[in-house]
């Protein structure tokens, strides 16, 4: 039998959860035991999909305060290792999660893999597939250390839906090495946090073509009830913040319809692309690399796209 | 005030070449350039020491000798110092290996706090920030945007830090390993015209292995404890697409299918 912790640190249970496929994928038909550990009010939210559910009882533990306490949730994580001595360890590649994952892995003296976007295994051997050198490259890696198989995830690559057990058990674990903590969070600014483009159904998407007309993708977005994002190229020059950035420098997405305008396609963007529907692609060249992956192509300039197309959809709407 | 900042070189990841027989980058061609996360975070201590000029700045870097030029421009900076971590033995390290190997070095000096990126383009694991503070055993903060610069002459880290769209605002315990990620807020300052030649030999050191004394089996590949097994292009599974033009008939179409598929 195979034992797995998913850290379940902040309060998206959904992105604990999805780790499941990960799991999944590693041991196959092989029996495992997913445990789960993290934020209290995520575990709530996992009952059913985690065997194990595990909070703390007794400990100094100051809930509130663990957030962004990256020390005292390594001194957790070592702790519930060393009691359960885990087969693998996933961790969210969250901005926690990419401060945690390290630090451990210098704990526990093993390797650790950052934003995995897939695995091939037979059970035993296994091969964690990540991104390099911005996309250009998809490296395998395999873990050589004795410890336990560590990687971080990044949201939205795997998918899991399903119950696993219809009750999960839930234990307590009374948590000894707890510190007073070295950072405190002061106060958070978070008025793009209900922006979130990863929870968009349709996203009206701009690159470096765009760069001079960006705004009237909002226009478009509008009309379509969707939300605007953006590709590197648009966020290096500053002209839109990095929350929206499709790719494997910035975000992964499933939206159903995904309209990229001036966009080329470079394999980083494509990376950010999970399980679309519908792809339209808007560009000068129809030869770009996204183009090839689009349901439908639209040769020619983005700007007069969009004028076009909203004209052809407020005619309608003055119809009805 | 001591700051070390820990600098990477990377081949430029935007024009590098890819052998599509070998399958393997071709890095030796490739032209490097200073992680651009990391020239932020240079840029942020070259500021403090614009307002403090007592404040001394070293830069750290690990790589082959062959970074030396580059390295020199870099010094040629109000930079007081530069370490190159150079040793055929570290060839092919992992993140692990390679913070097991700054770590060495970082312990035996005595800094109020370390700069890094947060990110590097060529690996993007974002490993080594959080594992060197592991070792050393201070905290450490991703993504930081700004520091609050008359605070931290005070002895005190007020960061500013971008996480996936919020802003957050933290005060950290020094020492402590303060990661930016790349801003405009911090510039790099151009070498001075009479500073261009400048010799800075005198500033570098090489800190090779018999410096560092860390065990054959603990770095370089053997002592990597990922090893990549293999390296593919990802091939992309292509769509029959339709063309159309940007003309009413394209436009008609485009419109039909919003329509078709209910998104309208």
């Amino acid at each position: 039998m195979k034992k797995c912790l998913i850290y379940a640190g902040n309060e998206n249970a959904k992105e604990a959860v999805d780790l499941i496929e990960a799991v999944d994928h590693l041991y196959g038909q092989v029996n495992t035991r997913i445990y789960g550990f993290g934020d209290p009010k995520v575990l709530k939210s996992l009952e059913g999909y985690f065997d194990v559910l595990i909070r703390d009882e007794g400990s100094e533990l100051q809930k509130n305060d663990m957030k962004f306490d990256i020390i005292n949730i390594t001194n957790c994580l070592e702790e519930l290792y060393q009691a359960y001595d885990f087969d693998s360890i996933l961790i969210p590649a969250n901005y926690v999660g990419r401060m945690v994952a390290p630090r451990l892995s210098i704990r526990l003296e093993t390797g650790l893999v950052a934003d995995v976007t897939a695995i091939e295994s037979d059970g035993e051997n296994i091969e964690l597939i990540r991104p390099a050198y911005s996309g250009k490259l998809m490296a395998a890696i395999r873990n050589r250390g004795r410890g336990p198989l560590m990687m971080s995830v990044r949201q939205n690559v795997f998918q899991w839906e399903k119950l696993r057990v219809e009750k999960s058990q839930w234990k307590k674990f009374p948590f000894k090495n707890i510190e007073a903590s070295e950072v405190t969070l002061l106060w958070t600014e978070g008025q793009e946090a209900m922006e979130d483009i990863r929870e968009s159904e349709i996203l009206i998407a701009g690159g470096g073509g765009t760069a001079r007309y960006f705004d009237e993708l909002e226009d478009l977005a509008e009309a379509l009830q969707g939300r605007v994002a953006a590709s590197r190229k648009i966020i290096d020059q500053e002209i839109a913040p990095r929350s929206i950035q499709v790719g494997q420098s910035g975000k992964t997405i499933s939206p159903k319809l995904y309209i990229a305008i001036g966009i080329s396609g470079a394999i980083q963007h494509i990376e950010g692309l999970k399980n679309l529907d519908h792809l339209i692609a808007v560009n000068k060249k129809r030869h770009a690399p996204i183009c090839s992956i689009a349901d439908l192509v639209v040769e020619g300039d983005g700007k007069e796209f969009i004028e076009k197309l909203l004209r052809r959809i407020h005619r309608k709407d003055q119809e009805k | 005030m001591k700051i070390i900042c820990l600098v990477k070189f990377i081949p430029d990841v935007e024009n590098i070449q890819f052998d599509k027989k070998k399958n393997v980058l071709m890095r030796e061609n490739a032209k490097l350039t200073v992680n651009p996360d990391d020239e932020t975070a240079l840029a942020a201590a070259l500021k403090v020491k614009e307002l403090a000029p007592d404040t001394s700045v070293e830069i750290v870097t690990m790589g082959p000798k062959g970074v030396t030029r580059k390295f020199q421009d870099l010094l040629r900076r109000d930079v007081d110092k530069g370490i190159l971590i150079s040793d055929a033995l570290y060839v092919g390290s992992d993140t692990y290996a390679t913070s097991r190997i700054l770590g060495a070095y970082l312990k035996t000096q005595q800094a109020d706090c370390i700069f890094t990126g947060t990110h590097s383009l060529d690996g993007d694991t974002s490993h080594v920030p959080a594992q060197i503070a592991e070792i050393l055993g201070i905290p450490q903060m991703n993504n930081v945007i700004t520091l609050d610069m008359d605070q931290l002459l005070q002895g005190k880290a007020l960061l500013q830090v971008n996480s996936e769209g919020d802003t957050l605002h933290f005060q950290m315990n020094l020492p402590g390993i303060i990661s930016f990620e790349k801003s405009r807020e911090y510039k790099m300052p151009y070498i001075r015209y009479e500073d261009f030649q400048r010799d800075v030999s005198d500033k570098i050191k090489i800190f090779s292995n018999e410096d560092l004394q860390l065990k054959e089996e603990e770095v370089g590949l053997t002592g990597s404890l990922t090893e990549v097994s293999r390296t593919f292009m990802k091939e992309v599974s292509k769509k029959d697409s339709i063309t159309v033009k940007n003309d009413d008939e394209g436009i008609e179409r485009v419109y039909q299918f919003l329509k078709e598929k209910g998104y309208l």
